[in-house]
């Protein structure tokens, strides 16, 4: 085990760095990191370093938030983005973005944008938590998320069609998913932030052990199951809610993640995968933003198409095992 | 330790009541099976004693103390239960599992101290899981599964264990098993063992008494 985390944190330093000297063009360490004030020093320190600072946050992040849900709702599929918890970020930020010019104000400030997401993903995350609760199937939750995206999406669609063109651009560049953008005083908001949902996820490391044998006998082992969901509850919406609200929805990462982790652990057990999720988090979102930046051409793909490229097999994999063996 | 209901009746929120004016009590070193038609209540009754389902009225206690005002720790040192539900954890073995009934006495981390890995050895050894402990619980029959919960109770060391069907899905080689081990588990560590079962005539050779639930109330029979 040891051995494995120390290969994964080499991984990520290793990842980390070669996302600061990729992209259309080529810097070596040297040339960043050289006295003199050059183009390659301004693009490393204003625009790489903060991209890369805000893929791992994200990576972290995200892959933690899907480790929580997966375990709180003792279904293999849930994560983040499947569960509608972006969506409702989504229609935070529309109703923000797009709805407040509607009725005639004209405010638009970063904090405002991320704030709504906030909103908008702990409202969903509620509804879906307090319906799965009555609900054992593992497809249902998982149709209700979808419905729950449907509806949002539908609800952003009517919004868009009557926005001015100014205030739809603004929330199609943010719903498009984006790791760059992010000033380092925002970076210092989102690392509060997701130092806080890490922090209450840690606290409650043994609750969520006891959870995969479900909430009966985690009860009758003396864990109170109540104060248990809404502290996760409140770091999944703090996690997941504060990517969103800086980089818009990122796809797949935070219910992909936690099974790949649970592979190269080889383990269910919450204190190595909680650090394995953020770790393996890290390294993929690095790799995807190395992948999307696609070295040494002009090119910049978003996002979402490289973390979509990643997670959707493995979801697809889940999805077979789960209806073989019945098992998370 | 004596466990007591008084005036018990039980039954779901917003349903009839399943069984009412349940007035007995087992001793430390009992054994006994809860015996009756599918829907009688014996889930219900189980659940209620552990205190996972509210009672409509009445009082269980447990040498005095009103079990439902417990504190969830407390109440988890003094019960410890099996239920029906299929466990499938991936990458888990059996010794991970029963591991998890420590989960009362470990602290914040849950990481187990050495009296807590004699308890869980102990456990394993008691129910003969000791063979497959490294196995992961995916791979294993539904006799030794049922095994390895039985250890994971064991291993919350409680003065009280109930189990729910626990030979459900069981041959009858391994129904057998598991009662008399439940029987012996009641005289040798001095629990009281309660468990519901579909096995009238076996029950009846291997406990202390049975509890009969029947049209709507609980008749103590032998």
């Amino acid at each position: 085990m040891k051995l494995r985390f120390t290969i994964l944190i080499t991984l990520v330093v290793l990842l980390f760095i070669a996302d600061l000297m990729l992209g259309s063009l080529s810097i070596s360490i040297s040339d960043a990191f050289s006295e003199t004030d050059g183009v390659a020093k301004q693009l490393v320190l204003n625009y790489r370093l903060p991209k890369a600072i805000v893929a791992l946050l994200c990576g972290v992040a995200l892959s933690l938030s899907g480790l929580i849900m997966q375990t709180l709702f003792r279904n293999p599929l849930a994560g983040p983005y499947v569960l509608g918890v972006s969506s409702g970020a989504s229609l935070g930020v529309a109703l923000f973005l797009l709805g407040a010019p509607l009725l005639g104000a004209t405010f638009a400030s970063d904090m405002g944008v991320a704030l709504s997401a906030f909103f908008g993903a702990s409202a969903v995350m509620f509804i879906v938590l307090a319906i799965s609760v009555r609900l054992r199937d593992i497809m249902a939750v998982l149709i209700l998320g979808m419905m729950l995206s449907s509806a949002a999406a539908a609800f952003v669609d009517v919004m868009q069609y009557f926005s001015s063109e100014s205030a739809l651009k603004g929330f199609v560049v943010w719903a498009m998913g984006s790791l760059g953008g992010v000033s380092y005083t925002q970076i210092g908001i989102m690392t509060i932030a997701i130092v806080v949902g890490i922090g209450i996820t840690i606290l409650y490391i043994k609750p969520l052990d006891a959870m995969l044998l479900g909430e009966n006998y985690a009860r009758t082992l003396g864990i109170k199951i109540q104060q248990t969901r809404i502290a996760l509850f409140v770091a999944t919406s703090l996690l997941a809610g504060t990517i969103t609200a800086f980089c818009g929805p990122i796809a797949f990462i935070g219910i992909a993640v936690p099974h790949i982790a649970r592979m190269t652990l080889r383990t269910s057990a919450h204190r190595p995968l909680v650090v394995g999720s953020m770790l393996i988090g890290a390294a993929i979102m690095l790799l995807c933003d190395i992948v999307a930046g696609v070295p040494g051409s002009d090119i910049v793909l978003p996002i979402n198409t490289i973390t979509s490229l990643v997670g959707i097999p493995v979801v697809i994999m889940v999805v077979i095992r789960s209806r073989r063996n019945k098992i998370m | 330790m004596e466990l007591k209901l008084n005036n018990v009746t039980i039954g779901y929120k917003g349903g009839e009541a399943l069984c009412s004016d349940i007035n007995v009590s087992a001793k430390s070193g009992e054994a006994i099976a809860l015996i009756g038609s599918n829907g009688a209540g014996k889930s219900t009754l189980l659940r209620s004693i552990a205190s996972l389902v509210k009672l409509r009225s009445g009082l269980v206690t447990l040498d005095g103390e009103e079990i439902g005002k417990m504190a969830v720790e407390k109440r988890a040192q003094m019960i410890s239960m099996v239920t029906t539900e299929n466990i499938g954890i991936a990458y888990t073995t059996a010794k991970q599992i029963i591991a998890l009934g420590r989960v009362p006495y470990s602290g914040w981390a849950g990481k187990l101290s050495v009296e807590d890995q004699n308890i869980v050895e102990q456990a394993m050894e008691r129910t003969n899981t000791t063979a497959f402990a490294n196995r992961t619980i995916d791979t294993l029959s539904d006799g030794q599964r049922q095994r390895v919960m039985l250890a994971r109770a064991l291993a919350q060391t409680t003065p009280l264990l109930l189990l729910d069907e626990p030979t459900a899905f069981l041959d009858p080689e391994n129904r057998e098993m598991i009662i008399r081990l439940l029987w012996e588990l009641a005289s040798e560590m001095n629990k009281i063992v309660i468990y519901s079962t579909h096995e009238v005539e076996l029950a009846k050779r291997a406990t202390t008494r049975c509890w009969e639930m029947k049209n709507r109330a609980l008749s103590v029979d032998k």
